[in-house]
């Protein structure tokens, strides 16, 4: 029975090209481009996949996916994350358990000017500056701007501050705590966020706001459990697809 | 090279994309030898599964050759036979070192596409939606396989590849719903659907010890394997006034020790119930024809295990009381392959496990989308269409 549909016609197959090799030490890994492209892509991407929830998802989903998109499901409106009465400055706060890694390496690890590239790729190109500064590219609507490391207490917690105008991060702080149950470190992110003004700026709060920021969090920590973990970053760049960007 | 794409629902399209490169260090790339359709591709195809993009290359179950390893790669080696679960997992994350490889924490490109709809990510798959990590399917030439020396499972030598092959998903899958059970001697174990994720689950409740398995389908084709290649009892629901009446009858009023659903969110069925259903998926209200779960749930016995494999949305009307006041233990997961995997290579050695009568039909990858409308279809018995690129 197996092979039932053998006798239909089948093309020599004599014509396929050879694969490439990859080149080892010459190719760059994931989340060191496109960052700002990433960005805008997800953006986007997120408002379709809404649509398209809500959409196949039914009233009482709508209400659901709707209520965990502003942020608001389970989180008490007095804490971070919550709902800011005149759409600026919103905070935004997310939490990973990172299992069997100790504080002290976390932070060793998100010191590393490397790791913050390439975990923050998805929101922002992130180059070093000098003198405990980086340099925040956000694409041109968003803007860019620099930070400065302004506490600094090792294996705990670290905080920075925007110097200057027109930070869309006005302060960013991690810290590390021990989990409950011996089961590794708590790695906590807050970012308090300050929209450029303008036309443009209400667009970036209303694309930002307090529902984007929070899953770009949520993204990085992501990226950081996987990096910490396993040495890379899940990614689907460069990948075979049939369309120009093939992420 | 030539993959199979997804152009929109209902429209795939065997076309020439760029080869899969190695990406990150622990990437392999594999050759494919065979690839085969799954039921659950048919809830995107159909469009009742958001978040794919045109342009995305689909499948998800299949084998291979290893032709080419990334840097960090220490085991694979180059010219290995090897078989790989559909679900992408690192190993090394507490899900991973608790055997819940498909709810792996560091394997999905995009978990801000997920955590809204279920909480938290999952692992990502091979060519299952964007949702689901986006990552380029195995319905081509060649794939990209991260995390190789987790996720490749070398073939002892003797094993044809189809035997094999559906090791990749529809046999762990089937083998897990039976674990769920927790078969005890003397136990009946009802299934409902005998596609190849439900033939798998019927032959490995009876190597799990099971006395009496019954599967439950409407096509008599796929009822006849299930007597003839896995020695089940079958019921042909459109053929009984009530499936619930004729399984207690079955087994002497007591009901099914352990139900499993092998079917999922495009149930078909009988009467109101199913129209109700059909009528709110058609609307988009709801994603899910639920008849198959509802009636495991009513079926199973009291205190008895309910085994879910089939995937599901989001449904409406679904009978917890029946759960609650019956004491139902309810297990599911999406497959955890690689905590099985040893266990089926072994069953397969030994000649107790033999999926490849599921592989009614072959095609050249040219001819993907023919085989899978006649998948879709059922049209000639054809309970899984497989693909030799």
């Amino acid at each position: 029975m197996a092979d039932q549909h053998d006798d239909r016609p089948r093309p020599v197959r004599n014509d396929i090209p050879a694969r490439p090799r990859a080149t080892g030490a010459a190719q760059s890994w994931p989340g060191q481009r496109h960052g700002r492209q990433d960005a805008l892509r997800d953006r986007s991407s997120l408002g379709i996949v809404g649509l398209a929830l809500a959409a196949a998802a039914g009233v009482a989903a709508i209400g659901l996916i709707d209520a965990q998109m502003r942020g608001t499901g389970s989180r008490t409106r007095t804490g971070p994350n919550r709902q800011p009465v005149s759409g600026h400055e919103p905070e935004v706060e997310r939490s990973i358990t990172i299992e069997d890694v100790p504080a002290d390496e976390l932070y060793r690890c998100w010191r590393d000017p490397e790791t913050m590239k390439r975990i923050m790729a998805p929101f922002a190109d992130v180059q070093p500056t000098g003198d405990g500064q980086t340099r925040w590219n956000a694409g041109p609507n968003l803007g860019s701007w620099d930070m400065r490391l302004a506490d600094d207490q090792p294996g705990e917690f670290m905080r920075w501050e925007a110097q200057g105008g027109g930070a869309l991060i006005r302060e960013a702080s991690v810290r590390f705590r021990p989990a409950g149950g011996n089961r590794g470190t708590v790695v906590v992110l807050r970012a308090s966020l300050d929209p450029p003004g303008g036309m443009l700026g209400r667009i970036a709060t209303q694309m930002l706001g307090n529902t984007l920021p929070a899953a770009l969090a949520s993204k990085s920590l992501h990226y950081f459990k996987a990096l910490v973990q396993t040495g890379e970053i899940p990614t689907t760049e460069r990948q075979p697809a049939a369309r120009p960007d093939p992420r | 090279m030539r993959a199979l794409i997804w152009n929109g629902v209902n429209d795939l399209r065997v076309e020439t994309v760029k080869d899969p490169e190695i990406v990150n260090p622990r990437d392999c790339i594999l050759r494919v030898t065979m690839s085969t359709t799954c039921g659950s591709d048919l809830h995107f195809i159909d469009g009742y599964i958001p978040t794919m993009k045109a342009g995305d290359v689909i499948g998800h179950e299949f084998m291979g050759v290893v032709e080419d390893v990334g840097p960090e790669v220490k085991k694979v080696r180059k010219g290995d036979r090897v078989v790989v679960p559909s679900f992408i997992t690192c190993g090394q994350c507490w899900y991973c070192k608790n055997k819940l490889y498909s709810l792996c924490d560091n394997t999905h490109p995009k978990p801000e596409l997920q955590e809204p709809i279920l909480g938290y990510p999952t692992a990502g798959i091979y060519g299952y939606t964007h949702a689901f990590g986006g990552y380029a399917g195995a319905h081509a030439q060649y794939v990209r396989v991260p995390f190789a020396d987790n996720d490749c499972f070398k073939v002892p030598d003797g094993l044809p590849d189809e035997q094999v092959l559906f090791l990749s998903d529809a046999a762990p899958t089937g083998y897990m719903g039976a674990d769920f059970c927790n078969i005890q001697p003397g136990d009946v174990v009802a299934v409902w659907g005998c596609g190849g994720v439900g033939l798998m689950a019927q032959k490995s409740a009876f190597l799990m010890g099971a006395e009496r398995v019954i599967g439950i389908d409407r096509l008599p084709e796929r009822l006849q394997m299930a007597r003839e290649h896995v020695g089940s009892e079958t019921i042909n629901y459109e053929e009984v006034d009530s499936v619930l009446e004729v399984l207690k009858e079955m087994t002497g009023g007591r009901g099914p020790d352990a139900c499993i659903d092998a079917v999922g969110m495009e149930a078909h069925g009988i009467g109101l119930q199913y129209a109700y259903d059909r009528a709110k998926q058609l609307m988009y209200m709801h994603t899910d024809r639920g008849q198959a779960l509802r009636e495991a749930i009513l079926a199973c016995r009291k205190g008895g295990i309910l085994s879910i494999l089939g995937v599901y949305g989001v449904m409406d009307k679904f009978p917890i009381g029946a759960i609650m006041n019956k004491g139902l233990t309810v297990r599911t997961a999406q497959q955890h392959g690689q905590a099985y995997m040893d266990r089926l290579l072994d069953h397969a050695q030994k000649g107790e496990l033999n999926p490849s009568f599921l592989a009614t039909h072959r095609f050249p990858l040219e001819d993907a989308p023919h085989g899978y409308a006649m998948f879709k279809h059922k049209e000639d018995g054809c309970v899984r269409s497989v693909f030799i690129p």
